[in-house]
């Protein structure tokens, strides 16, 4: 059993708060209420719950036997590990002598994978938690060389003094070029397009920190 | 046929209705089509904002039916 404390101003608030955190549903925990009356500032009262539940159902868990599902479904060998947990991303590792597949071009696979299983876990609940799944480190290399474009780009840009647009990328990998260049001098990014895919376009923007 | 099987495993994870859920499939000499229905109230879930969770789960299919050299197509009926 996995125990959690969770405070509220009110007990349906602090119920809301721990089903959310954990994205549970009720009937998927136990519930016991600590009314605390501690004198808090002036008097002012919080509840605390203890919440306990199976270890199965724990999210990263769950995300865990979701993965796996799928790729057996997919008929694709693999091991899958959880690298990370905590309540705001959970980062999942697929080890695989069929990666090619799981990847697919410029990560297409890998990508379409992610959504389905961030929807499914998140779904009903008001707060997003990240699934993050990797493969053969294919994130980390895949960031190393957006970082390398952004910065060689970069460069061409402040001397050209000319826009250069970027090819057009998911929302993570714009996120990589955006933070990459945040505080390079003279250079300003821009996301232009519609959708979940656009495209960066960098320029020239002299006096800019 | 395991394509059929891996549809009706995402839809069913994805909507509220699971039991609603149903998989057609129409096989011609050249392709297989999967007909997936679901329940009305679950459509959006199926099709997502700009089509994202329906264009994933097309994405998904073709990577395994490349695999096994067919050509598979979805259909959402709505």
């Amino acid at each position: 059993m996995i125990n959690r404390e969770f405070n509220g101003k009110t007990e349906d608030e602090a119920i809301e708060l721990a089903l959310e955190t954990l994205k549970l549903g009720k009937n998927q925990v136990q519930i016991k209420t600590e009314n605390k009356s501690g004198f808090l500032g002036f008097g002012k009262k919080e509840v605390s719950i203890k919440v306990s539940f199976e270890e199965d159902l724990l999210f990263g868990n769950r995300c865990l036997m979701l993965v796996k599902n799928l790729l057996e479904k997919m008929d694709v060998d693999a091991k899958i590990y959880l690298l990370e947990e905590d309540d705001e991303r959970v980062v999942i590792e697929i080890e695989s002598p069929e990666s090619a597949i799981i990847i697919g071009k410029k990560g297409k696979n890998l990508e379409s994978i992610q959504t389905i299983i961030n929807v499914i876990m998140n779904k009903n609940f008001k707060t997003w938690t990240k699934v993050i799944i990797d493969i053969g480190n294919y994130r980390m290399r895949r960031e190393r060389n957006l970082k390398k474009i952004a910065i060689d780009i970069a460069r061409q840009v402040k001397d050209d003094k000319k826009p250069v647009f970027l090819e057009p990328m998911n929302p993570f990998e714009r996120r990589i070029i955006h933070m990459a260049l945040k505080d390079f001098d003279d250079i300003e990014t821009i996301s232009e397009g519609d959708g979940n895919i656009k495209r960066i376009k960098v320029v020239y923007q002299q006096g800019k920190v | 046929m395991s394509e059929k099987e891996l549809v009706e495993f995402i839809a069913k994870s994805l909507v509220d209705n699971a039991d609603k859920v149903q998989v057609n499939m129409v096989e011609s000499e050249r392709s297989t089509i999967l007909e997936l229905s679901v329940d009305e109230a679950d459509i959006g879930k199926i099709i997502g904002k700009h089509g994202r969770i329906a264009k994933a789960i097309r994405t998904i299919l073709s990577a395994v039916s490349n695999k096994s050299n067919k050509r598979v197509l979805l259909d959402i009926i709505d």
